[in-house]
């Protein structure tokens, strides 16, 4: 059984874009949430192996989300994908947590190579 | 206008935007020394022409609205739209960070006082005259405010480059932008200008924009990509959802 992924985003499209990407390549995609609030409820209830987390989104932003995770599970493993790729949000994300953060539009193989160091 | 769009094509034209515009501020981000900027969640919405200019403010605002055209792979219109405190404190900012401002005296001229190269001094053109230059018109004369004006025109085309540069990897359209223009007049002149520009004759355009704002550094604009006639389809098929238009 591939690893278990919980895909953030604000768009069904990037979501679905997310999807395909990783199912094609030996994921398993357990969730998708729509926003920060929806990642940690979904995170609770489903215990992915790695979260993809968007940063710009309605209702909480994905770094404010990725600092409740980890308060709720340290272990978490969370992978910032962002067209927001402004030096100060990378390390704010880093420092709240994140294992990695890809800047889209993303190369697919370097979405992989995350996966696959931050579940590894 | 083009035809209704699903719930999907919308999300992945919002997803189109929030990129670009994402891939504009971090651009912006680092011309400014990586000060942090805040970008709201894209919106794709058809405007019927007659609101456009009171959907950004009055239309007697000043504003500063860099442009570029999409001329291969996609037509339409990348904007770049800034209002005058956030052009000045762009321009200034800029200025400092190259070490020009030093040279020209200092600080940036006060609200009102930029103006578009063609425009007479302290005149802002009327809604009949388009700030716009024409494309293919020879460089002015450079003094102190036209240098301002063209630190504004050099991060207007980095933002609105990156925008389109992410849009092309995105999509996997080769995007050729045209020569950025500037322009610096009244909201409503700045938009019916680039409306006659794009050429639309319907009565309602579809616009992806995105608001963005300065943390500690109060700037605050928009980004809007405005495709041509025809061209949704185009976008939409490049990522995979043409059809059902």
């Amino acid at each position: 059984m591939g690893k278990r992924v919980l895909i953030t985003d604000d768009t069904a499209f990037m979501r679905m874009t997310l999807r395909r990407l990783l199912e094609s390549n030996g994921y398993e995609v357990v969730g998708e949430a729509e926003d920060g609030l929806d990642a940690i409820n979904k995170y609770q209830e489903l215990r992915p192996d790695v979260v993809t987390m968007d940063i710009t989104m309605p209702k909480l932003d994905g770094i404010s989300a990725i600092r409740e995770i980890l308060r709720i599970d340290p272990g978490a493993r969370i992978i910032v994908c962002s067209a927001m790729g402004q030096k100060p949000m990378v390390i704010e994300a880093l420092q709240a947590g994140a294992r990695d953060f890809l800047v889209k539009p993303f190369q697919p193989q370097r979405v992989l190579e995350a996966l696959e160091k931050a579940s590894s | 206008m083009e035809g209704e769009l699903s719930a999907l094509q919308e999300d992945a034209l919002r997803e189109l935007g929030n990129i670009g515009a994402g891939n504009a501020t971090t651009a912006l981000s680092q011309l400014l020394g990586d000060q942090r900027i805040r970008m709201v969640s894209p919106a794709v919405r058809v405007v019927a022409l007659s609101e456009l200019t009171d959907r950004y403010g009055p239309p007697e605002s000043l504003v500063t609205g860099i442009c570029v055209g999409i001329r291969q792979g996609l037509a339409g219109h990348l904007v770049l739209l800034l209002d005058t405190p956030s052009a000045q404190q762009l321009a200034e900012a800029l200025l400092e960070m190259t070490g020009v401002a030093a040279k020209h005296g200092g600080r940036a001229a006060p609200a009102g006082a930029l103006s578009s190269p063609e425009a007479a001094p302290g005149a802002a053109p009327g809604l009949d005259s388009p700030p716009w230059p024409a494309p293919d018109a020879p460089p002015p004369e450079r003094g102190p405010s036209d240098l301002r004006l063209s630190a504004l025109l050099e991060l207007g085309n980095i933002a609105v480059s990156a925008y389109l540069n992410a849009l092309a990897a995105l999509t996997g359209l080769v995007l050729v932008p045209s020569v950025p223009w500037l322009a610096q007049d009244m909201l409503a002149a700045v938009l019916n200008s680039l409306l006659a520009e794009i050429g639309l004759s319907d009565d309602a355009v579809l616009v992806i924009e995105t608001e963005f704002a300065g943390e500690r550094f109060a700037i605050g604009g928009r980004i809007l990509l405005i495709p041509a006639r025809g061209q949704l389809k185009r976008l939409l098929e490049a990522v995979g959802l043409g059809g059902a238009q």
